[in-house]
C-alpha cells in the first residue's frame, strides 16, 4: 500500500517521538524538521488514514483541565506500518542513489 | 440481556445521575468565594480525579463483559460532567477557546480523534494565553482552526464516499 509524503513524515515523527507521539508533539516535530509545517487538521487527517490502513494504533491518555477535560491520543506504529514505512523509504533511497544533482541543476545532464 | 442485568444497568444509570448532581453541588460550594485561579484549578483537578476513581469502581462492579448501550450512555454522562468541569476551570481564568471554532472542528472530525484534536488546540491555547495574552491566543486558535478546515472537510468527504459518488455520476453522464 502506498504512503503519501505527509503520511511518511507523520510516521517518522511517531517513531522518533515514541512513546509520547500525540497531535501537538507530532506537529511540533514536523515544524522543526521541515520547512512548511502542516496544520493540526492535516496531521489528524493523515493519522486517521494511517489508522484505517492499520499502520498505526492509538491509546488514550488522561484528561486534564488544560485540555478542556479531553484525553490525549498517543500513537504508535504497528509492525505492518514499520514494514511499509521501511519499504517506502528504501524505494526513495533507491531512486536517489547515483543522482547527478549538479548536472541536473545546470541543465547539462546527459 | 437477562432481567438481572437490566436491573443492574438501570441502577448504574441512576447511580451516575446521582453522582453527577452531588458533584455539581459540591463543586459549586467549594468554588464559592475562591478567587485565586491556582486554587480553583486545583479543586477542579481534585474533582476530576475523584470522577476517574468513581468510573474505575463502576467498571469493577459491573465487569467488562456486561457492556451494553445503557452502559455506554452512562459513560457519556460521566464524560459530559468532566467536560463541564474543565470548561468551568478555564472559565475561572475568564479565558476559553472560541466555542464556534471548537464546534466547527467537532462537526468535521467527530469521535475520539475530534476530541483529541480540540484538546490539543486547547492545550496550546492555554500555553499561549500565559505567554502572549488572551487576544493573540484566540487569534492564533482561529488561524489554526481555519487552516485545519480544508484537510478535515476533504477527509470527511472521503469517509462519506462523496468522491466515489461524484466519480459514478461523472461516468454515468459522460458515458
Amino acid at each position: 500500500m502506498e504512503l503519501s509524503s505527509l503520511e511518511q513524515r507523520v510516521m517518522l515523527a511517531i517513531v522518533r517521538l515514541h512513546p509520547n507521539a500525540y497531535g501537538i508533539s507530532i506537529q511540533d516535530a514536523l515544524a522543526i524538521k521541515t520547512a512548511a509545517p502542516p496544520s493540526l487538521g492535516s496531521v489528524y487527517a493523515a493519522l486517521e488514514r494511517l489508522e484505517e490502513k492499520g499502520f498505526i494504533s492509538n491509546r488514550q491518555g488522561e484528561p486534564t483541565a488544560e485540555r478542556g477535560g479531553r484525553r490525549k491520543l498517543y500513537f504508535t506504529v504497528t509492525a505492518r506500518g514499520q514494514h511499509t514505512l521501511r519499504r517506502s523509504l528504501q524505494e526513495i533511497d533507491a531512486l536517489r542513489r547515483g543522482l547527478k544533482w549538479k548536472e541536473a541543476i545546470d541543465g547539462t545532464l546527459a | 440481556m437477562g432481567r438481572w442485568h437490566r436491573i443492574r444497568h438501570h441502577n448504574l444509570l441512576g447511580q451516575i445521575k446521582r453522582h453527577q448532581s452531588v458533584m455539581r453541588s459540591e463543586y459549586a460550594t467549594m468554588l464559592t468565594g475562591i478567587n485565586d485561579p491556582e486554587e480553583r484549578r486545583s479543586i477542579v483537578e481534585m474533582m476530576q480525579r475523584s470522577d476517574d476513581e468513581y468510573e474505575d469502581m463502576l467498571r469493577e462492579t459491573i465487569g467488562e463483559e456486561n457492556v451494553s448501550s445503557r452502559y455506554v450512555a452512562a459513560e457519556r454522562l460521566v464524560m459530559l460532567t468532566r467536560h463541564e468541569l474543565a470548561h468551568l476551570a478555564l472559565a475561572a481564568h475568564a479565558v476559553i477557546p472560541p466555542p464556534l471554532a471548537e464546534f466547527t472542528l467537532h462537526l468535521l472530525l467527530p469521535g475520539a480523534a475530534g476530541d483529541a484534536l480540540i484538546g490539543d488546540l486547547s492545550e496550546r491555547f492555554a500555553q499561549r494565553v500565559k505567554a502572549t495574552g488572551p487576544r493573540r491566543a484566540k487569534m492564533l486558535y482561529w488561524a489554526e482552526a481555519i487552516r485545519s478546515l480544508a484537510p478535515l472537510a476533504l477527509r470527511l468527504m472521503t469517509r462519506a464516499g462523496v468522491w466515489t459518488m461524484l466519480y459514478t455520476l461523472l461516468r454515468k453522464f459522460t458515458g
